[in-house]
């Protein structure tokens, strides 16, 4: 996910529709959850000879080992 | 005739009409009459058209008059959640945008359904899309669950597990792309069906390509009988199953002893459980347990990265769908919607395939643990949380964490559904889950169907 500045944000939501500040001020939280899950999946992407090890994953709902 | 058939389960329904101690007209007159004193408290429902129910029931009535056997489903009223389009009559999604908006065919479960003798009784509500946070500024306000009326039902298909449980339709169908519609069934004393993927054709519906069309009822048989008319091959639909569909209501009966049914304690333990719900959990192993399961300790792993790659997924999906009208239709949003269905634009097509592959992963892992362990199903609590209050507190609600036993069997396909397990202490009940292998519903259903047998849940009825 290559949003990851507020600058950033802000510019590529207005290119979408016409949000408010008031909108931006929600979306970025929920962007901060978006980010860290495609981060998380993004780091589990073995390289071309591997496959993803789902019994080596989390144990956990927050996702811990 | 029966003096109030609405109380009866819709097998016990259909039984009736079939004998012919009551008309459908009767029948559906009597679910009419129920929705008209409850609605106004309960919002369970966003349209209904009595003139068009009565046409069907009629309908239905001249074919029984003249020996036809109409379906399975002979008179049983459905309510359909706002999202699934039916033919002729309004389908809002509990959105402005589409407030006046008449569909010209039904969703193809909707066809089956009607051929199966069931009739259309309205369209229940939801969150706004099946998305978002309900809030009072949606075209329809929320639903109130009906077990204790000062509180919000649980989503998205809210409406249609406040409908069920209230006694306003027979059953009813929601969706279910995170836990949409096994979250409302354990929030409502009912049983509640995801599919495995592919069973029940999507044709029709919008988008949300893992949110299955789900039904929810008070019995397991219940379930069995929509299941069997609601499921089968749709050549159009490329997700759609090429296989006949087993008549589950048939094959019930089981004797599950020394069935194996995994138990993930690390990873419930791991969870914000209530005490009620680790409560009602308990015993509902403890029932399995009497009946002669075999409970097994497992180690489950990989469910938070399978419910962020389902996140994943339903985001970039919903923005796809939506992306069109969030730039020429922004104020016809809810304001916590169109915040919501933005999240995917900032999502890359290579964020999307991670998450694809990660779900497939996850699938295969899942389905081996199921072989190697012989377990017949993998047992869980079917939210962490006794109150929709609860689950949506927002630092939550935007982690999934309601979500985090239901969500991973989304990406993964596997069927999954929500059992009665109890109340919590406002009074709102709990749900217990039970997972499968990948088309063996059926398993899933006998189990269901032995609880449902020893236990009294499906003759509880709200406090109304």
């Amino acid at each position: 996910m290559e949003y990851r500045e507020r600058s950033q944000i802000v510019e590529r939501a207005k290119q979408i529709a016409p949000v408010s500040d008031d909108d931006i001020e929600q979306l970025i939280p929920l962007l901060d959850g978006v980010r860290g899950s495609a981060d998380l999946l993004e780091s589990l992407i073995q390289p071309f000879d591997g496959e993803v090890e789902v019994d080596q994953l989390s144990s956990t709902v927050e996702g811990d080992r | 005739m029966t003096a109030n058939p609405i109380t009866l389960t819709l097998a016990e329904q259909v039984k009736l009409v079939k004998s012919g101690h009551i008309s459908v007209r009767e029948l559906v007159q009597q679910h009419l009459t129920r929705i008209s004193e409850l609605n106004g408290t309960l919002n369970s429902f966003i349209t209904v058209d009595e003139r068009d129910a009565l046409a069907q029931a009629d309908a239905l009535d001249s074919r029984l008059a003249a020996g036809e056997d109409p379906g399975p489903l002979t008179g049983a009223t459905v309510g359909v959640k706002d999202s699934i389009p039916t033919n002729g009559l309004r389908t809002t999604d509990n959105s402005r945008l589409l407030e006046n908006w008449i569909p010209k065919e039904d969703a193809k479960t909707v066809a089956r359904l009607r051929r199966a003798g069931a009739v259309i009784i309205g369209k229940t509500n939801l969150n706004e899309f099946g998305w978002s946070r309900p809030s009072e500024a949606d075209l329809s306000p929320p639903p109130w669950n009906p077990w204790n009326p000062d509180r919000m039902s649980v989503g998205s298909s809210s409406g249609s597990g406040a409908a069920s449980s209230a006694g306003m339709a027979s059953a009813t169908i929601g969706t279910d792309g995170g836990g949409s519609a096994r979250l409302p069934a354990g929030a409502h004393n009912l049983y509640g069906l995801k599919p495995t993927h592919g069973l029940v054709s999507r044709l029709g519906m919008d988008h949300n390509g893992h949110s299955e069309i789900s039904p929810l009822g008070r019995t397991a048989l219940d379930i069995a009988l929509m299941l069997e008319s609601m499921a089968g091959f749709e050549p159009e639909d490329d997700m759609s199953w090429p296989a006949d569909v087993p008549p589950y209501s048939e094959n019930l009966e089981a004797d599950i002893g020394g069935w194996r049914i995994g138990v993930p304690r690390n990873f419930i333990d791991s969870a914000p459980n209530e005490p009620e719900i680790l409560s009602g959990f308990e015993s509902f192993l403890s029932k399995l347990e009497s009946l002669g399961a075999e409970l097994v300790d497992v180690d489950l792993r990989g469910m938070a990265e399978a419910r962020a790659a389902n996140f994943i997924v339903l985001n970039s999906e919903a923005y796809q769908r939506h992306q069109k009208s969030l730039k020429t239709d922004w104020n016809k949003y809810g304001p916590i919607t169109r915040v919501y269905l933005l999240q995917g634009a900032f999502l890359s097509a290579n964020d999307m395939l991670n998450a694809a592959e990660i779900g497939r992963s996850f699938r295969s892992y899942f389905s081996r643990l199921l072989e190697t362990q012989n377990l017949k199903a993998l047992a869980t609590p079917t939210s962490p949380f006794a109150t929709a209050e609860r689950s949506r507190r927002p630092g939550e609600h935007s982690r999934g964490i309601n979500a985090c036993y239901t969500a991973p069997f989304n990406i993964s396909g596997h069927p999954s559904i929500s059992l009665p397990a109890g109340f919590g202490d406002a009074g709102i009940p709990v749900g217990a889950m039970l997972t499968g292998e990948l088309h063996n519903d059926l398993t899933l259903l006998q189990l269901a169907h032995a609880y449902d047998l020893n236990t009294d849940w499906s003759s509880k009825t709200p406090p109304l």
